[in-house]
């Protein structure tokens, strides 16, 4: 945009309107402008556009209510909300504390019904397990020692 | 499939060959000590007519029997297979048949037989404990008892 008058560039006249001038330069504009054509019209037409773009800017603005920013709001948190819960549950997501219980827990289920006697204490219980005992004598008589549990199963023989 | 879930049935398949190698191999055969021991109340009193290499067992037998002696009269070891019988020759024309059948976790499972002239006096099934021993006792011998102390241990 060309104009005559050679004291104030078209910038000086944007950045009065912006209120970015010195004071002093500000004050030396403002005195200017009623004697000045040029730059009145050129003012008059900035203004005139920034007054339109702030208009239209308001506008816009106002258009979106409040509602729907509170809606899509809670909609972002509820899908986020989600995806954590899936991260925690989803095959226990990255803890790997509850990765290594899992497998601990896997473990012991799957090692009962293959061999109990691994959990078993193997110190525990008698030396021998008597199941049966068959004999024509009528005296049989089991004992387990106190100490260490030996069995003894002691029959008389009749003459 | 997750990183989990292949961990996971990686090491179920790890375990599971573990176990199963561990079934096969433990024990095909079964090392039974049979020790015939003679008790009777004699005059050397405890420790002095008692066999040293039944210095364990002795221990245990005084906590219940009153014998002060304990003798040593044979000491048979086998290597047995399962099912397969070990013979013992008794004083007083006994015998003892013994035979370990199959285990059952950390126990052997014995068939044992004591017979007097080919004629079965004494049958039991018994689940020994592997490293373990039990004694059978009660026969009559020169003013003592005839104990039968079988100990077994899984090869």
């Amino acid at each position: 945009m060309k104009k005559k008058c050679n004291r104030y560039t078209s910038e000086d006249i944007s950045r009065f309107i912006d209120r970015e001038l010195p004071l002093e330069q500000y004050r030396s504009f403002k005195h200017h402008l009623p004697h000045c054509r040029d730059c009145s019209d050129l003012l008059n037409r900035y203004q005139s556009v920034s007054f339109a773009f702030s208009h239209y800017t308001d506008r816009m603005t106002q258009g979106i209510r409040d509602a729907d920013i509170e809606q899509k709001l809670e909609k972002e948190f509820l899908a986020f909300e989600k995806k954590s819960l899936k991260d925690f549950s989803g095959l226990f997501g990255k803890n790997i504390y509850l990765k290594l219980a899992s497998i601990t827990a896997i473990i012991m289920i799957c090692l009962f019904p293959f061999n109990l006697g691994l959990l078993k204490d193997p110190s525990a219980g008698p030396s021998a397990i008597v199941n049966s005992v068959d004999t024509e004598y009528t005296s049989v008589m089991i004992i387990e020692t106190q100490k260490q549990k030996h069995t003894i199963i002691w029959f008389l023989e009749e003459t | 499939m997750t990183k989990f879930m292949k961990i996971s049935i990686l090491l179920l398949a790890i375990l599971s060959l573990s176990l199963s190698f561990q079934t096969v191999s433990a024990g095909s055969q079964v090392l039974t000590d049979v020790k015939v021991i003679h008790a009777s109340t004699g005059r050397g009193g405890t420790g002095e007519q008692s066999d040293s290499s039944l210095k364990g067992i002795i221990k245990e037998l005084q906590s219940v029997f009153k014998y002060t002696s304990y003798r040593l009269l044979e000491d048979k070891r086998f290597n047995l297979d399962f099912n397969q019988q070990g013979l013992v020759n008794l004083p007083g024309s006994r015998t003892l048949l013994i035979v370990p059948s199959d285990t059952d976790g950390n126990r052997i499972r014995y068939q044992i037989n004591i017979e007097k002239n080919y004629h079965s006096i004494f049958q039991t099934q018994v689940m020994l404990k592997n490293n373990s021993s039990l004694t059978i006792g009660g026969p009559e011998l020169d003013n003592g008892v005839l104990l039968i102390n079988i100990s077994g241990t899984l090869q």
